[in-house]
């Protein structure tokens, strides 16, 4: 079989598949259920912020705001140094146009090996849409390590929203980073190539910025990096966390946090994977930091966290409806880290 | 209008129901030929196509969804122009062969291994939650935008392309572990 039959696999879906999809009222489900919710959200939101707050300065306040959102404890866990594999990257490439690459991050847990593409357009900004933290992607560009081959054009870019210059792009694929010390990366792009995909039909204005982008490439170019081993510090949560989810009490537990990355977790049974949400982390100031889009996310998810040091705690959200955003939470569980 | 007195029309082989059709669900057809065409005046006759060949179609058929079934006629009629057009316009359908990661598009496999497959792939979506099956289905059979579909189901651009990859990768590894290897 081939891709293509892939296509014409989806082009004969089901059709009922294809009228649900098509039927205004189904598709506009989840506005509904966030406007029914949004008063639920904002008071989770400011009693998460208060929590953060809190926790820097009390368990015991910390522990009684949890159990007030649902959760029947919140546990004080103590973080630990241990040493963890990584990879370090080479130089930044900066290129004719300003754009600067970086081979960024590699994150390896022995199953599963995350790389981590930055690029920074520091002069020009990215183009945005409505203030959206925009992820998109590269036309023509791709990345080979090894035998390992990424065709960039496939893959999300998360926009840093507190630059608006910063771009990131994460790649995983299966096997442990060991396979990949002294590796080459090349990273080829070719014209036109560093241009954000905006949707030129429905955004005019866009598309006419996205004309005069100046990051885009005259001529393709291609560059590389060596990878080399390196040790990087990680902090590793010992114990576990409960907390009461519709009459279960789900458990998670093994949180592993380095600077690039936060993986763990277990629970009881697969169906709280897609109830159950990562939000992010709270930091000692009380700010929050953690998923850009707003909370669609599984089990385990990549963020940027450099100061290991100031994280006071992680906030899990709970969802009546299939999730799509952290908006439409019905319960926070605030896990207390110090 | 509604649907059951379109296809009466259609059954008295009266004209209005062309007529009834175009105004109905004209814009519809012609969103999903767009998408896959890109051209304007491609579109069009692809349209027009739609109509006469619905107008073959009924009777004897006997659609219990028009729309869908329209919509269907229409899709494929744009796929095989598509396919045809040698000087091929930047459509949306080309960005969602690229996410596919088809460079290019070959003719279907013979009919009983085209069918399982695409039975495996509706199984597959049957077992997500509604929203997200949604989603997959507008951009990967409507070929809809990416900010069309997050007009559409009311949720931010940056969550559509995360469900969107979330979505892919799952339906990798179920097709895989249904030993279809693709």
């Amino acid at each position: 079989m081939t891709k293509s039959d892939l296509f014409w696999a989806l082009n004969d879906m089901d059709e009922r598949l294809i009228q649900e999809a098509n039927e205004p009222q189904n598709a506009k489900a989840s506005n509904r259920t966030k406007r029914y919710l949004r008063p639920v959200w904002l008071v989770a939101a400011v009693l998460i912020l208060c929590t953060a707050a809190a926790a820097a300065t009390s368990r015991l306040w910390s522990t009684g705001m949890a159990s007030l959102f649902g959760g029947d404890e919140t546990a004080q866990k103590t973080l630990t140094e241990n040493g963890m594999t990584s990879l370090i990257y080479g130089a930044p490439v900066q290129l004719d146009n300003g754009l600067t690459i970086t081979l960024e991050q590699v994150l390896c847990d022995g199953a599963t090996t995350t790389l981590a593409l930055r690029f920074d357009a520091p002069e020009t900004g990215w183009i945005t849409q409505e203030n959206q933290t925009y992820a998109t992607a590269f036309l023509g560009a791709s990345l080979t390590i090894g035998d390992e081959a990424f065709n960039l054009t496939t893959w999300g870019f998360e926009l840093d929203s507190a630059s608006e210059t910063s771009a990131f792009l994460n790649l995983s694929f299966g096997g442990d980073c060991g396979a990949l010390d002294g590796q080459t990366a090349v990273l080829t792009m070719k014209p036109n190539t560093a241009k954000m995909l905006a949707v030129c039909e429905d955004m005019p204005d866009e598309a006419e910025a996205i004309q005069n982008d100046p990051l885009l490439l005259s001529e393709e170019v291609s560059f590389s990096w060596t990878l080399e081993m390196s040790e990087a510090i990680c902090k590793r949560l010992e114990g576990s966390f409960s907390g009461e989810y519709e009459g279960m009490t789900i458990t998670v537990e093994d949180v592993t946090l380095t600077p690039v990355s936060i993986t763990f977790i277990t629970t009881e049974g697969a169906d709280l994977r897609e109830k159950l949400y990562v939000h992010g982390f709270i930091l000692e100031d009380g700010t929050e930091i953690g998923l850009s889009d707003g909370g669609y996310n599984y089990f385990g998810f990549d963020t940027v966290v450099e100061d290991l040091d100031s994280i006071t705690g992680i906030a899990f959200a709970s969802f009546a409806e299939a999730p799509v955003a952290w908006e439409d939470a019905t319960t926070v569980f605030v896990l207390s880290l110090k | 209008m509604e649907d059951q007195n379109i296809i009466e029309l259609y059954w008295q082989r009266s004209e209005d129901a062309i007529t009834e059709t175009k105004q109905k669900y004209g814009p519809y057809c012609t969103k999903i030929a767009y998408n896959i065409l890109a051209s304007f005046e491609d579109t069009e006759e692809c349209v027009a196509d739609t109509y006469l060949k619905l107008w073959d179609a009924i009777p004897p058929a006997r659609p219990t969804n028009l729309k869908a079934y329209l919509g269907r006629i229409t899709h494929n009629l744009a796929i095989n122009r598509y396919r045809a057009n040698s000087g091929r316009k930047h459509s949306s359908l080309r960005d969602v062969l690229t996410e596919l990661q088809i460079t290019e598009l070959e003719d279907p496999a013979e009919e009983a291994q085209r069918k399982a497959l695409a039975d495996a792939v509706s199984a597959f979506l049957f077992t997500l939650k509604p929203d997200v099956r949604s989603v997959f289905v507008l951009r990967y059979w409507n070929y809809d935008s990416i900010s069309v579909i997050s007009q559409k189901v009311g949720i931010r651009e940056a969550t559509v392309n995360s469900m969107l990859y979330r979505t892919r990768k799952k339906l990798k590894n179920y097709l895989n572990k249904e030993d279809w290897d693709l």
